[in-house]
């Protein structure tokens, strides 16, 4: 099914008919759609922002597009939900949705707490809907710093947000998994899908390819999602997105002692960046990464600038554009 | 004289037949609010303890209720499953018009389930288990007091039939 089909099946209302007019080459490159009450439609594609008329043309972002009323989120949400909000309900808890194709709906609206901790949220006024594209093939450049002597090696991916980390993951997951002829043989991959973008399980069925010996945990939170796949799964490799908090390395402790291999992804824009932070500086210290991977979205989205070894070195960069 | 004996017999088969047909209504709509009722018990089911996705439990209920009742939810359920982009009260309202000549639901009964799709689709379990309720406790109210109804009901159009009957046919002769 073309990208257009699939994405005017997931909306509903009057944003369908905008989008209905839209060139259909444009939807292949579409990460974001932005949809907030009250305010320009936009849609955000090869990092640039649009706003869209109501004839689906793009323009700048200084003029007003078409604007969506609340009632238009209440339908999309609810073609989005395929009728069933109530099915998301711990999902919305976190302030997103995963929806069938492994796309993330993000939504801001009014949080009601009980015994302060968040009920649910109502009153949702904007959503960003973040278009999952998978990317086969994208690791091809680095697989071969990950997989190194024959062996998986723990690895970093830095990056600022939205500059691909999570494609590069996945893809890298997958690659591992399915093994690779002259490269590596599959590997049984545990991932710890905390935010259901890697996998993008929608009712407990993996969308997107993440390979053939790959093991998720859906919606887990990271910490306790790699100790559970420790001792269930038997996993060689544990895959997670985005660790920074405590529990995470406290965890991420306990796997290195079990000898798996880790491969995670780091909010960041440079190594340096990342030596800032304590807890991993002492991960970088200690030699524990034996693949450091750097992302821009300076030039374009997914761009591998720079990758280090163990010790620091750089052993490729994009500048050079050679192996150093 | 022939003619008049069948004459006679007519007017008496034909309005014994309508006096059971009337008195029948209030049965047959009586097992479509049950049916209904029934289909909402599965539906709350399956919001409350399987999360299950509408268009899929529409689908389930179709097949385990059948009828005319089982007809709406089919209608629905292929309706969502199309995904044209349409919300889902305009999805059961075009589903309740298209097999409401196949039920006995009076104008009450499709107001109250045209107001239950006005609920569906975008609230949480408790606020969708609410809705259902609602709808539950309509329909089982109906259903008793037609079936209390039923029995009396009964007896008032089988007499009401026989006396039309001999009345029309005395005036004929």
């Amino acid at each position: 099914m073309d990208e257009k089909k699939k994405i005017l099946q997931s909306i509903g209302g009057r944003l369908q008919n905008v989008l209905q007019n839209m060139d259909e080459a444009y939807f292949l490159h579409i990460e974001e759609i932005r949809i907030r009450a009250g305010q320009p439609f936009m849609i955000r594609m090869k990092g640039k922002e649009y706003v869209v008329s109501a004839k689906g043309e793009l323009m700048d972002s200084t003029q007003r597009g078409f604007i969506p009323t609340l009632s238009d989120i209440q339908k999309i949400l609810e073609v989005l939900s395929r009728y069933s909000f109530y099915a998301f309900e711990e999902e919305v808890k976190e302030g997103f949705l995963t929806i069938e194709g492994g796309h993330r709906i993000g939504l801001a609206g009014k949080i009601v707490l009980e015994n302060g901790k968040i009920k649910t949220m109502k009153n949702i006024h904007a959503l960003n809907i973040r278009l999952s594209h998978e990317i086969k093939g994208c690791a091809d450049g680095v697989l071969n710093y990950i997989v190194r002597h024959g062996r998986v090696h723990h690895t970093m991916i830095i990056s600022p947000p939205g500059c691909g980390k999570t494609t590069l993951l996945r893809d890298i997951v997958r690659q591992i998994s399915n093994g690779k002829p002259g490269v590596c043989s599959g590997y049984t991959v545990g991932v710890v899908d905390e935010r259901g973008e890697i996998a993008g399980c929608y009712q407990g069925i993996v969308q997107n390819d993440v390979g053939m010996r790959t093991d998720v945990l859906d919606c887990c939170p990271k910490a306790q999602g790699m100790l559970m796949l420790l001792r269930s799964m038997a996993p060689q490799v544990i895959a997670v997105d985005e660790i920074g908090k405590k529990e995470d390395f406290e965890a991420i402790e306990s796997i290195l002692n079990a000898g798996i291999q880790l491969i995670c992804t780091v909010h960041g824009n440079s190594l340096e960046d990342i030596k800032k932070r304590p807890i991993l500086n002492a991960l970088l210290e200690e030699g524990v990464f034996g693949t450091i991977i750097v992302l821009s979205g300076k030039r374009s989205i997914g761009e591998i600038t720079e990758v280090y070894d163990e010790n620091l070195n750089s052993i490729f960069t994009k500048k050079k554009g050679i192996m150093c | 004289m022939l003619i008049k004996w069948i004459g006679i017999v007519c007017i008496l088969f034909s309005s014994i037949m309508t006096g059971a047909y009337l008195s029948k209504r209030f049965y047959f709509r009586a097992e479509d609010l049950a049916q209904m009722r029934r289909a909402m018990l599965i539906l709350k089911n399956q919001i409350l303890f399987y999360s299950m996705p509408l268009p899929d439990g529409m689908r389930e209920i179709s097949e385990k209720v059948g009828g005319a009742i089982g007809a709406i939810f089919a209608t629905a359920a292929g309706q969502m499953e199309e995904r044209q982009g349409k919300d889902a009260q305009s999805i059961w309202q075009i589903a309740l018009e298209k097999e409401k000549g196949k039920t006995y639901f009076t104008s009450e009964d499709m107001e109250e389930l045209h107001n239950f799709g006005r609920t569906l689709g975008y609230l949480d379990k408790g606020q969708q288990q609410s809705s259902i309720d609602l709808l539950i406790e309509y329909l089982t109210d109906k259903e008793e007091a037609l079936r209390k109804a039923g029995q009396n009901n009964t007896k008032l159009y089988g007499s009401m039939s026989i006396l039309v009957a001999m009345l029309t046919i005395v005036v004929l002769l």
